[in-house]
């Protein structure tokens, strides 16, 4: 009975403070005129938004169903990131759907079917009994038991006065304080091996997969594990995965990637090279040809940049990347008019030069070289020529 | 999968065709079946591994069920939970199959070494063991390198690093855990999700492990319901979906912040939590969505099975702006 009585009395102690329960309004502190038009309109503070919404949803201050979706749509526009703006949909049904979308989904859907029962029948005809697999079996250690606690064995009781005697806070402290120490060594340590053990791990060898469905397999998953270190700007990693992925099949598409990671990580030799490997597979490949624009452009061989970029041009004249980036080359490389232009210079005596003189010809003469020269400066034609060339 | 009112454990096959689902074999056996995974088994293969209520695991070959391929019988309760790892790709150490029970062990196995574990992680001597909800392979990045998370009815996850075989974190989230997940298993550990019974989902950014703070975190708060399960997305590990309890799915993205590791004042780093966007909420059925599996092959092609007896198959648009 006695174990009731407290219970009950537990009961009434929990019970009280939702008896003096306020109105969200008076909760939140918000004046009633702040449930208006005009305020909510005004109002730039996401918070107080929040609260003024879940007010008029409540419906404890009646019910507004304009105000509401004036402060809802408020709310949308100062804080789209808020929790209540969340809202339930009911999944689309095939049947709901417009005819387009329907079309669209379920032409994509066969056609993937066809693909994956073509390569389902190879991997059921290669099917094995036997379970193969490269790395050994995991050697049976004997596992310890979960450590839950590690509580201070030596905790002195508050009322033992002879143990409290003897302890000395001083050295207590500088045990701590060499125990932090440890402590962090130990974490820099860590971090220290971590980054070790990055820098040589993976030394994989893919081995050949007995059927092509499976390289394919390997080489898809392996390039998607490469997008998503690339999007995390992990371009080491990025990089690792797109070379398994290119180990198991080579495609445009990760060659390609594995040229923009290279660009990251500013090896741009080698992006060049992916660029022109994926090329040959594909010539009109409009992100090789951009890619390769870019690495050259790093490495400052602009001409061949330029003719990268103008190639790409050809392809899609609407590609407002490649126009952008042929517009900025153009700046760079040495003559600036539209068609690449070479000089060439020849020395002349100094009879020609008056000869040259005479007819009127451009001669320029080198300044440092006079000023170097104890000799009468030589003097340099140069002639415009255009190249034979024509790469627009 | 699951039970029959008879008593008997059943595993149904069903093949998705144009016009819909078309079923191709079943199967019974004794026991009800909990859990199964094709994660350990090659593509050529395709091993199912199930855990049933008896505490059996189970490997079975889909086209001659009658005896398993493997069967172990180490665990005395019901195997809630499994999970495989390295089967498809070579090149993350050997294929493995982890079981967590509501003996309070977990059990890491070869299909290679019958009757024995390669490791197991028991209970403290002497304590029962709390129930274990959730078990989950990571960080199998190289043939060495990998770790188990576990999660138990008290909320404790733990994370067992079975190069070491020792516990290498531990960390209590108040709720029972339901659901475990990395967003990958085959590269160093970079995330893991945990749903939690009273709808609350944490998402861990296990790249760096301080010495005192442990992992950083951003937890959630979604369903209204015990989130069942979490699964990442197989073409960007930062998009996955929970499923609830009333019936609703909720797909979320994880953005990282702009600096994703800080140096406190030791000069030890740790790591930085990024945010959690929600971009689809919808409800599927009015019964708790228990299973939910994405399609490697095509994405946004899902599966889902629910309280009801229904298995839907799903597809998800527009995944790729994400």
């Amino acid at each position: 009975m006695t174990q009731f009585a407290g219970d009950l009395e537990k009961l009434t102690k929990e019970l009280e403070p939702l008896k003096s329960y306020d109105t969200l309004l008076s909760k939140y502190d918000i004046p009633l005129n702040h449930l208006d038009f005009d305020y909510i309109k005004k109002c730039t503070d996401g918070k107080e938004l929040e609260k003024i919404y879940k007010i008029l949803k409540s419906g404890e201050e009646g019910y507004y169903p304009d105000l509401t979706n004036t402060a809802e749509d408020r709310l949308a526009e100062v804080y789209p990131k808020s929790k209540l703006l969340r809202k339930k949909v009911q999944v689309q049904n095939q049947v709901d759907l417009d005819d387009n979308e329907k079309l669209s989904i379920t032409t994509d859907l066969t056609v993937w079917l066809d693909s994956i029962t073509k390569n389902n029948k190879e991997l059921e005809n290669r099917k094995s009994s036997r379970i193969e697999a490269t790395t050994e079996i995991r050697k049976t250690k004997d596992a310890e038991p979960q450590d839950n606690k590690q509580e201070n064995p030596k905790r002195i009781s508050s009322t033992d006065y002879q143990t409290w005697d003897k302890f000395d806070p001083d050295t207590e402290i500088l045990k701590i304080d060499l125990e932090e120490e440890k402590l962090k060594k130990e974490a820099q340590e860590r971090e220290k091996k971590e980054k070790e053990k990055v820098k040589k791990k993976k030394t994989v060898k893919f081995n050949e997969y007995t059927t092509e469905a499976e390289a394919q397999f390997i080489s898809e998953r392996e390039k998607e594990k490469g997008n998503e270190f690339f999007k995390a700007k992990d371009y080491e990693e990025a990089l690792m995965c797109y070379n398994n992925s290119i180990q198991c099949r080579k495609t445009a598409i990760n060659l390609n990637n594995r040229a923009i990671t290279h660009i990251k990580l500013e090896k741009f030799e080698k992006a060049v090279d992916d660029c022109d490997e994926v090329l040959i597979l594909d010539p009109k490949n409009e992100k090789a040809l951009l890619r390769k624009t870019e690495a050259l452009r790093a490495l400052k061989k602009y001409e061949e940049a330029y003719e990268s970029v103008n190639n790409c041009i050809e392809i899609n004249p609407n590609n407002q990347d490649a126009q952008d980036m042929a517009n900025k080359l153009r700046g760079l490389c040495v003559v600036p008019t539209s068609k690449p232009t070479r000089m060439n210079i020849t020395e002349i005596s100094d009879d020609e030069f008056e000869a040259l003189k005479a007819k009127n010809c451009k001669v320029v003469v080198s300044d440092k070289y006079s000023r170097k020269c104890s000799k009468k400066p030589t003097r340099m034609i140069v002639h415009d020529a255009v190249d034979d060339e024509d790469d627009d | 999968m699951g039970g029959k009112s008879n008593g008997a454990g059943i595993v149904e096959i069903y093949s998705l065709t144009g016009e819909g689902l078309e079923k191709q074999t079943e199967f019974c056996k004794k026991d009800y079946f909990k859990c199964a995974t094709f994660d350990a088994s090659s593509l050529r293969n395709r091993h199912l591994a199930t855990g049933d209520f008896g505490g059996r695991l189970q490997v079975w070959d889909l086209e001659d069920t009658f005896v398993p391929v493997y069967m172990t019988t180490k665990h005395s309760q019901v195997i809630n939970s499994i999970d495989g790892v390295s089967g498809r790709n070579s090149g993350c150490g050997a294929p493995e199959i982890v079981t967590g029970s509501r003996d309070g062990s977990v059990m890491v196995w070869d299909v290679r070494q019958k009757e024995h574990p390669v490791a197991k992680f028991l209970p403290v001597e002497g304590n029962t063991g709390r129930d274990c909800w959730a078990v989950a392979f990571g960080n199998a990045y190289n043939n060495e390198e990998r770790v188990i998370a576990a999660g138990y009815d008290n909320g404790d996850i733990k994370l067992f690093d079975l190069k070491m075989n020792a516990v290498r974190w531990c960390k209590c989230v108040k709720n029972g855990v339901v659901g475990l997940q990395f967003d990958r298993r085959d590269i160093q550990m970079n995330k893991l999700v945990a749903t939690t019974l009273e709808s609350k989902l944490y998402c861990f950014d296990v790249r760096t492990q301080h010495p005192k703070k442990g992992f950083a975190y951003v937890t959630e708060k979604a369903h209204d319901s015990t989130i069942w399960s979490v699964k990442h997305l197989p073409q960007n590990r930062e998009i996955f979906m929970t499923t609830g309890g009333a019936g609703s799915l909720c797909l979320w993205k994880y953005n990282y912040p702009d600096k994703r590791v800080e140096k406190d004042s030791d000069d030890i780093s740790y790591g930085v939590a990024g945010e959690l966007s929600l971009l689809q909420n919808c409800t599927l059925s009015d019964q708790p969505i228990t299973g939910f599996d994405w399609c490697v092959d095509k994405q946004g092609l899902a599966v889902a099975s629910a309280f009801d007896q229904t298995v839907r198959v799903l597809i998800t648009t527009k995944l790729n702006l994400q």
